[in-house]
């Protein structure tokens, strides 16, 4: 994508609130803050999965690990943002560091199956945190407050905070893949045997990804704690790891914006389609079915193709 | 490789490479079984032997892709036996591939620009974009292997002796003064066999090749001194001259192909 088309789509993305509101259909601002913050974790997947080429089964619950650090950092009466979502970051990679450093001593099908049984784990221990609700979950008292003058209290002015996260997400990501960093990622990818015969420290980089997504997985988790104002250990079952792959799936592998249009498509059919039926997982499916058989390389790129023909 | 190591502290002509009983099972098969062998810095070396002696284990050893069962590998005189392999080309010894390793889906000079930025060790670097400071050094290494035409093809693209040579300039841009060459001849015709023989003649001196190689042509035309590997065990080591002449390798594996010559 074009560096103008990206501030296009900022701009538009920063035109919704006011827009929504003449139309008196502010309750579609939520929605999109939901969009913008599963949009964030499906990126920091796709750091693992699709720059990374790492097939990590257990990401949610590093995205359930930084929601579940704000909650308990409310509990205790921490609000500050400014406190609690760098934590929440800080303590997912704290926790994908063990994770990591054990899971990427396997490969192929045992990688999934054991970043799988790392998250259920996770899942598991806080199912059984009774301090902190355990399987009813925790509601939180009040939003993380930001202050220079935002109300994250107010839709609008959280949907702005979400807007800004993501975008500075994704520019680092941008940057990223551009670095050296981001070229011997991709040489271990492609080629693992010979990025390490090159003299690539192929372990340590494998390592350093898993943690660098998980705690951008974390950040999304921070926001959605917010967003909800509840968090419960729901936020790290297996499923919800998968739906973050499918998201990424459908928008682009290893494509900048893949985890937007991803979450933005799958989050808007569900809330299209639930609407007319309660089946609507069904339809669904039928839907990713055409996509994995038409679009195989996702939207964002079947997009570009058709917008310039080959 | 030769502007990049002058550049460095000290001149370097290759390294001395020393192996000790080193050993190596599969089960109950010893692939290598007490192999010694002494390299000299700038020496062309090579290792010839039957298919199944072991050759391939060795270079693997050697290399760092798989742990020995006993012995040392001492480069420069330092052990180097309990480093992984990205650490033993720190230090200056890679490898190259009997079946094509690289990029297949970049092009020829991303290929080598990745093997320069691994020399370069920034790799965590994150930020800032990768320089195209690389590109001079990756227009040197491709000219050395006579493929700056074909710079900008995507690699898989490329023909089959192209693809060899690109396997040898991932090797070569490491800057590495010790190359492990795991028969760099395979499957190439005969003027491309001529070809990567010049290209390997022009790595004598400048730097300490290990030489594994089917080619008994290439083999006499390159070595210095060869070894021979028979059932894990160098059965000898010696000139080109000698080795024709030593009966027991001609009993074990040249036979008549040696005599004819």
């Amino acid at each position: 994508m074009q560096p103008r088309t990206a501030i296009l789509l900022l701009v538009l993305l920063a035109a919704l609130p006011p827009v929504a509101a003449v139309f008196d259909q502010s309750f579609y601002i939520s929605v999109a803050s939901r969009i913008l913050i599963f949009a964030l974790a499906a990126t920091s997947l796709n750091l693992v999965l699709g720059y990374g080429g790492m097939l990590s089964f257990g990401h949610a619950a590093f995205f359930g690990t930084g929601a579940y650090t704000v909650a308990i950092l409310a509990q205790h009466g921490v609000h500050s943002a400014w406190l609690a979502w760098p934590l929440a970051m800080l303590v997912s990679a704290l926790i994908a560091w063990p994770v990591g450093a054990i899971s990427l001593r396997t490969r192929g099908v045992y990688f999934i199956m054991i970043t799988l049984a790392f998250a259920q784990m996770i899942y598991y221990v806080f199912v059984s945190l009774k301090t902190y609700g355990g399987d009813d979950g925790l509601t939180l008292a009040e939003r993380s407050s930001i202050g220079l003058g935002v109300d994250v209290k107010g839709d609008a002015h959280f949907y702005y905070a979400c807007l800004a996260v993501l975008a500075l997400a994704i520019v680092l990501l941008a940057r990223l893949r551009r670095s050296p960093f981001g070229h011997a990622l991709e040489a271990v990818k492609l080629n693992e045997t010979r990025a390490e015969a090159i003299g690539f420290p192929v372990y340590r980089i494998k390592l350093v990804c898993f943690i660098l997504a998980a705690a951008f997985a974390g950040l999304a988790g921070a926001l959605i704690a917010n967003q909800n104002n509840f968090v419960s250990p729901g936020l790290m079952h297996w499923t919800q790891s998968g739906m973050l792959m499918v998201m990424i799936i459908v928008g682009g592998l290893g494509h900048l914006f893949g985890g937007l249009i991803g979450a933005a498509f799958l989050l808007l059919l569900e809330e299209i389609l639930s609407a007319h039926t309660e089946h609507w997982q069904l339809a669904l499916g039928v839907i990713l079915l055409g996509i994995v058989l038409f679009a195989p390389h996702g939207l964002a790129r079947s997009a570009r193709r058709s917008a310039t023909p080959a | 490789m030769n502007q990049a190591s002058a550049s460095s502290a000290s001149v370097v002509r290759g390294a001395t490479l020393r192996v000790r009983g080193l050993h190596k099972r599969f089960g109950g098969i010893a692939a290598v079984d007490g192999v010694d062998l002494e390299i000299e810095a700038g020496e062309l070396h090579a290792l010839i032997g039957p298919n199944g002696a072991g050759k391939s284990t060795l270079v693997n050893l050697l290399a760092g892709a798989i742990a020995a069962d006993g012995g040392a590998i001492l480069l420069d005189g330092t052990e180097i036996g309990p480093l992984p392999m990205h650490q033993r080309v720190a230090r200056g010894l890679t490898r190259s591939y009997q079946i094509t390793s690289i990029f297949g889906a970049l092009s020829v000079a991303d290929n080598v620009a990745l093997a320069l930025q691994a020399r370069s060790g920034a790799t965590f670097s994150m930020w800032r974009p990768r320089g195209g400071a690389l590109r001079g050094e990756v227009d040197e290494v491709l000219a050395r292997v006579e493929l700056s035409e074909l710079a900008e093809r995507v690699a898989s693209r490329l023909a089959h002796g192209e693809q060899r040579k690109l396997e040898l300039a991932l090797a070569l841009a490491t800057g590495a003064h010790i190359f492990l060459l795991d028969e760099p001849l395979a499957g190439m015709g005969e003027q491309e066999g001529q070809a990567m023989i010049e290209l390997i003649a022009r790595l004598k001196g400048a730097a300490t090749v290990l030489l594994i190689e089917h080619d008994m042509d290439a083999v006499f035309r390159l070595a210095d001194r060869i070894s021979v590997l028979v059932a894990g065990k160098v059965i000898a080591t010696g000139t080109g001259a000698a080795i024709r002449a030593n009966a027991q390798v001609q009993a074990a594996y040249l036979g008549d192909e040696a005599q004819g010559e």
